[in-house]
């Protein structure tokens, strides 16, 4: 990985203006957290937040990581600036690892500021103590790299990749886990479910969000799975970011 | 350093470039041709961003594709006017220079050095959003400049400079191609190459119709008779003296009476027998010249046969 490359794309990911956003629909979504919580008639505990958890901060990893992968190449090549890129002394594989990495990054960082949001409304102040919290916090790191890796990859294959982006985590990811069969286990949320172990399940630990206890995911497989599809979408991506040819988009066309 | 072998490039039904063979050395050398002739393929050829269909490219050598041994030793301004807007001149131009390997110092130390020498030292820290046309080239060449490049490509490097800008630039550029470096001007605005070289490659439609020195291709086109006007008080027996000799084709007398234009053939006998004949029949003559040597008229020539 190239240190200044990953900083400085870093550093434009997490710019102001790209980062209120995310920081604005945190709010949302506590406020809405806190909505459900005055409404509520039993107090909010665990099962609660778990589930705000999976049904909405999962999510905003999916989100997060669609906006910010697109900046890895995609964007460089809609705004023409992939050229200033591609003519470097940074080898083009090292430098779409060092980017996506920066996007990993920016991806966990601000889902990680929603999950705070709610985390703080529904568990109260004391949510720093609890391993649940944390354990939410590594595994939207990992769902962060695979998501991340998955999107940057569909970017280098794909022209129209955003609309294929959002199609998987809205469509994709929100139904196939309900699909009976084993369809479940070609989706991103259900290894990081099954990660992530809320309270409220059977078997809690081996069973996903949204399927029945029969359908349960080993999550040694999960944590191997995980970081296996990141590694590995990423190096494929890189292969083919320093054999194909990048141009500005309207001479790609 | 530069050399491309019955190279070809397809985009989908369309050719991009069509069987191009051709050395390029160090100097100024101009490629010209209309929109759509092909030059900035080429360019992308020769910066490793594209393969080409059919054929090689080398640089140095090497095939330049995505190859950080090549991109060392050149430097490429692109035609494109796009940036990062957000960052100033000066921050943009360090992080090509960071992208380029340098270190923090090296590339502080290198970024005021190019900056200084395409002369935007004073407003290099305004935001490039703010930038006009002119110091957009200037900032374009300067991150070409980090790496004291051997190979300068340059896409249409004079769009949008003033005309004392544009004398900078091309004065720049000639520093460097006397430094022994190969410098590469894209252009489709004939006149403004035409003074830094005389050495061109002519493109059009994907073919190249011509290379090299542009006097010497102007006279293989016998196709067009040259025209060389001459400056006198005596157009009439000018172009009566001058119809005596055998290579000249026609004498046309200017309406004002100030010269006259003669179409050979042959402009290198001509311009031999031209002293002479003044001498021998004492004729006032103040000057002459040839429309015909100049870029626009060799193109014109080439596109239309």
């Amino acid at each position: 990985m190239h240190a200044y490359v990953f900083t400085s794309t870093l550093k434009d990911m997490l710019r102001p203006g790209r980062v209120i956003p995310w920081i604005l629909l945190a709010i949302v979504l506590g406020l809405v957290a806190l909505l459900w919580k005055t409404m509520s008639r039993d107090p909010l505990g665990g099962q609660e937040y778990g589930s705000l958890v999976r049904l909405i901060v999962y999510r905003i990893v999916a989100l997060s990581a669609a906006m910010f992968t697109t900046m890895v190449i995609s964007q460089e090549v809609e705004q023409k600036t992939i050229v200033y890129l591609v003519t470097r002394t940074v080898p083009r594989r090292v430098a779409l690892i060092s980017r996506s990495a920066a996007a990993v990054v920016a991806v966990t960082l601000t889902s990680w500021i929603t999950l705070i949001a709610i985390a703080f409304v529904v568990l109260g102040p004391g949510f720093l103590g609890q391993s649940m919290f944390w354990m939410d916090m590594l595994v939207m790191f990992l769902g962060a790299a695979a998501y991340s890796a998955l999107f940057v990859l569909i970017t280098l294959l794909l022209n129209k990749a955003m609309i294929v982006i959002l199609l998987f985590t809205f469509i994709w990811e929100a139904i196939v886990p309900f699909l009976s069969g084993d369809m479940y286990l070609l989706t991103v949320i259900t290894y990081m479910s099954v990660l992530a172990a809320h309270p409220g399940k059977t078997e809690g630990i081996t069973i996903t969000a949204m399927k029945s206890e029969a359908t349960a995911v080993n999550p040694i497989y999960a944590w191997l799975i995980l970081p296996g599809v990141a590694i590995g979408l990423l190096m494929l991506g890189a292969w083919w970011f320093s054999r194909f040819e990048y141009l500005p988009r309207e001479d790609a066309e | 350093m530069i050399s491309f072998q019955n190279c070809s490039v397809w985009y989908g039904q369309v050719i991009g470039m069509n069987d191009i063979t051709v050395n390029i050395g160090p100097g100024v050398t101009a490629l010209l041709g209309q929109n759509g002739a092909g030059k900035t393929t080429m360019m992308r050829l020769i910066t490793g961003q594209m393969h080409p269909t059919t054929g090689g490219v080398s640089v140095f050598g090497m095939d330049p594709f995505a190859n950080v041994e090549v991109y060392k030793r050149l430097g490429y301004v692109p035609d494109i006017d796009n940036f990062p807007e957000h960052l100033s001149g000066r921050e943009f131009v360090y992080r090509m220079a960071r992208l380029n390997g340098m270190t923090h110092e090296g590339a502080n130390v290198r970024t005021d050095l190019v900056i200084g020498e395409v002369g935007m030292a004073d407003r290099c820290d305004k935001r490039l959003k703010g930038y006009s046309k002119g110091m957009r080239q200037r900032i374009k060449l300067a991150q070409a400049m980090l790496n004291d490049p051997d190979i300068i490509l340059l896409d249409e490097p004079l769009n949008g400079l003033d005309p004392i800008g544009r004398r900078e630039y091309m004065d720049y550029l000639g520093a460097q191609a006397l430094k022994g470096k190969a410098v590469i001007v894209s252009s489709h605005i004939l006149f403004e190459v035409e003074q830094m070289t005389r050495s061109i490659m002519l493109m059009h439609r994907g073919r190249m119709l011509a290379s090299g020195d542009l006097r010497a291709i102007r006279e293989l086109i016998d196709r067009h008779p040259h025209r060389i006007r001459i400056q006198t008080d005596q157009p009439r027996e000018v172009a009566s003296r001058l119809m005596a000799l055998p290579y000249v084709i026609s004498a046309e007398v200017d309406p004002n009476d100030i010269e006259v234009e003669i179409r050979t053939k042959q402009p290198a006998m001509f311009y031999d027998a031209l002293p002479g004949l003044v001498l021998d029949h004492g004729l006032r003559v103040y000057g002459f010249e040839s429309p015909d040597n100049n870029m626009e008229s060799v193109f014109h020539y080439l596109v239309e046969a």
